[in-house]
């Protein structure tokens, strides 16, 4: 038994990397499994191991190795990790978890500042220069060994696949295991907080160094000079958290593409004034069918024959046509391809499209399969489109009275607010359990620290690709 | 008295063991090896036990104290070892602070600061990632991803 430990413990090396920052993984799987998982497997993508538990370390390695490039620091960063068998069904499944093993404060403020703040274990030991919990791994992180690997457990009991290749290269319908690990990483090193992103409480009553930069452009208050009932309103208003970071706010030109989607009611006055807006992601940069100034004109909805009539999936009806031709489309999601919708409203003669979000939450951006819509597009909230819709009931055949502009406002950055400050997620519902942990999906391009991992990430962690280590140099990495 | 344990494999990758502590905590530990997977996170296998983050502080000396949630005063006393499954029970219970020897405070992370990635399958196969906060909010979406799948963000519909 001690043998089989032993064996287990030097496989369960800790395998330093040189770089910047040393960055090491810590095997906690026994024998035989996760990690150390036999099962013979072919090498893809550059990972050269051949078994599945070699090429699930060779992934974490080069994770490691990414961010201990990175990141400057004198004590080491321990991460623990291990393969378990998580939730995982036909539908969905966890993919893993991470998180920082401590947090730490420093009531003097010296070395930790501001004091009484709390910080991640290893940002607290890099700027303490000394390793301050030397018993203690810095990050902690659980991966799912029920998804298979490589083609080896595909559709065993799970139905998802992780990609094990180091390319960024994964087949249609494999997850790409390497960056969802170093945005996991990403959370233990610091872009999280300690503090609820429901309730607004905080954890023993301290701010997080995360909170300190997040500022409320609609209360006008930072994270910590709010209260708990504050916080968690501001938590839950979509765009209009700002991370003040310098690091982050001179990096957002160089990272982020100009133009944030908007829908611009200039009539009937009770409706008139600009809307959040999400667009196809597939259609950016630089928004080949949303421009500035975009598209102005009435809006109609567009109808078709098969229930339920407002979600032009079907060709659009002769009536309904006559009232749409030259005029902008209100269109409900779901049921069918955006594209499908689309088509219908520009053969119908409609010169731009506003679907309406079947969710609460935010506007989300449109990904998918999809490929650029042939006229501008655009989605806005369940919620703006119900009182488009209630306006849309005083409509004539072909008159509406409602007066819209779809666009793309270049004068600010996808992403970003009107003076270039990074924007968070604050869905208007506490989306997906996602939270203020992650840049806004409205980001353009693709960013690793978005909560939703869009088509295009690259693995790079640093402009002019990425703003994941500009956020954690803010917080004094 | 503990170093960090950095390993070398016999492909030329340099080994630093923590030395004799390390033994110390390879052997002293082979009794509980788990003989289960289940078990595993109960009974941390050598690497984690090594360094568990939640049981060393007391081994360390530290002044263990609970801070109220006004950050004020504090109550001494003894923090009881944990590991961590364990630690995951503290939920919504009260965390506690340990002073460090140097003065500062560590608070132990629970499941719901750690952040979970999931994946979701759209009614057209396509698939949904995203990161959400908490285990627990993560382990109740996928659980439900069949029912809300066509609602969601990042769907093609």
């Amino acid at each position: 038994m001690t043998h089989r430990l032993l064996l287990s413990g030097f496989l369960g090396a800790t395998l330093p990397l040189f770089a910047a920052a040393t960055v090491s993984i810590s095997n906690a799987d026994g024998p035989g499994e996760g990690f150390n998982d036999p099962t013979v497997i072919a090498p893809v993508g550059g990972n050269t191991g051949t078994s599945i538990g070699q090429q699930r370390l060779n992934v974490f390695q080069a994770a490691a190795t990414i961010w201990g490039a990175t990141l400057t620091s004198v004590p080491a960063i321990l991460v623990q990790a291990q393969f378990n068998a998580l939730t995982c069904s036909g539908s969905g499944a966890i993919l893993g978890s991470a998180g920082p093993s401590n947090f730490i404060s420093d009531s003097s403020g010296v070395t930790l500042a501001p004091a009484n703040t709390h910080f991640h274990l290893a940002l607290a030991n890099k700027l303490a220069g000394s390793d301050l919990i030397p018993a203690a791994p810095e990050i902690l992180t659980t991966f799912n060994s029920n998804l298979g690997s490589g083609g080896v457990g595909v559709g065993v009991g799970c139905g998802f696949t992780f990609y094990m290749g180091l390319d960024n290269n994964p087949p249609v319908g494999q997850i790409d295991l390497l960056p969802v690990i170093l945005h996991e990483l990403a959370h233990g090193l610091g872009f999280s907080t300690s503090t609820n992103g429901s309730t607004g409480a905080k954890l023993l009553g301290k701010d997080h160094k995360f909170d300190t930069f997040l500022f409320d452009l609609a209360q006008n208050l930072s994270w910590p000079a709010m209260t708990d009932t504050q916080r968690g309103t501001s938590a839950l208003n979509p765009r209009k958290l700002v991370w003040t970071g310098a690091n982050v706010s001179a990096a957002v030109p160089t990272v982020l593409t100009q133009g944030t989607p908007e829908l611009v009611i200039s009539a009937p006055a009770t409706l008139a004034k600009t809307y959040l807006a999400s667009a196809f992601q597939a259609a950016l940069p630089p928004y080949p069918n949303l421009s500035f100034p975009g598209v102005t004109g009435e809006v109609m909805p567009a109808s078709d024959a098969v229930a339920p009539f407002d979600d032009a999936c079907s060709a659009i009806t002769a009536t309904s046509a006559l009232g749409l031709s030259g005029k902008i489309a209100v269109i409900d999601r779901g049921n069918c391809l955006f594209n499908t919708k689309v088509a219908n409203a520009a053969a119908a003669g409609a010169i731009g499209v506003i679907f309406i979000n079947n969710a609460a939450g935010g506007p989300p951006p449109i990904t998918g399969a999809d490929a650029a819509p042939a006229i501008p597009s655009l989605v806005i909230s369940q919620a703006d489109g119900a009182l488009l819709r209630n306006q849309l009931r005083f409509r004539s055949r072909n008159r509406s009275g409602i007066f819209a502009t779809v666009r793309a406002n270049t004068a600010t950055f996808s992403g970003a607010d009107s003076i270039g400050r990074a924007l968070m997620f604050s869905p208007d519902i506490f989306q997906s359990g996602s939270s203020i942990s992650h840049w806004d999906p409205s980001m353009f391009r693709s960013q690793l620290m978005e909560p939703n991992f869009s088509a295009g990430l690259t693995l790079s962690v640093n402009p002019p690709q990425d703003l994941s280590f500009k956020l954690l140099q803010d917080m004094g990495w | 008295m503990y170093q960090k344990t950095k390993i070398e494999k016999s492909t030329g990758v340099k080994i630093f063991l923590g030395g004799i502590v390390l033994g110390i905590s390879l052997a002293s530990a082979a009794d509980s090896l788990p003989a289960k997977k289940s078990t595993k996170a109960a009974t941390p296998t050598a690497a984690s036990k090594a360094k568990t983050a939640h049981q060393q502080p007391q081994q360390q000396g530290m002044t263990v104290s609970r801070e109220t949630d006004s950050g004020g005063g504090l109550q001494s006393g003894k923090l009881n070892p944990a590991e961590p499954a364990a630690a995951t029970q503290l939920i919504g219970s009260e965390p506690q602070a340990v002073q460090l020897p140097n003065g500062m405070f560590m608070v132990p992370a629970s499941s719901e600061h750690m952040s979970s990635s999931i994946v979701t399958r759209n009614a057209d196969g396509s698939l949904n990632r995203d990161c959400v906060d908490g285990v627990a909010k993560a382990e109740a979406i996928v659980k439900n991803a069949g029912q809300i799948q066509t609602a969601r963000k990042g769907g093609s519909k």
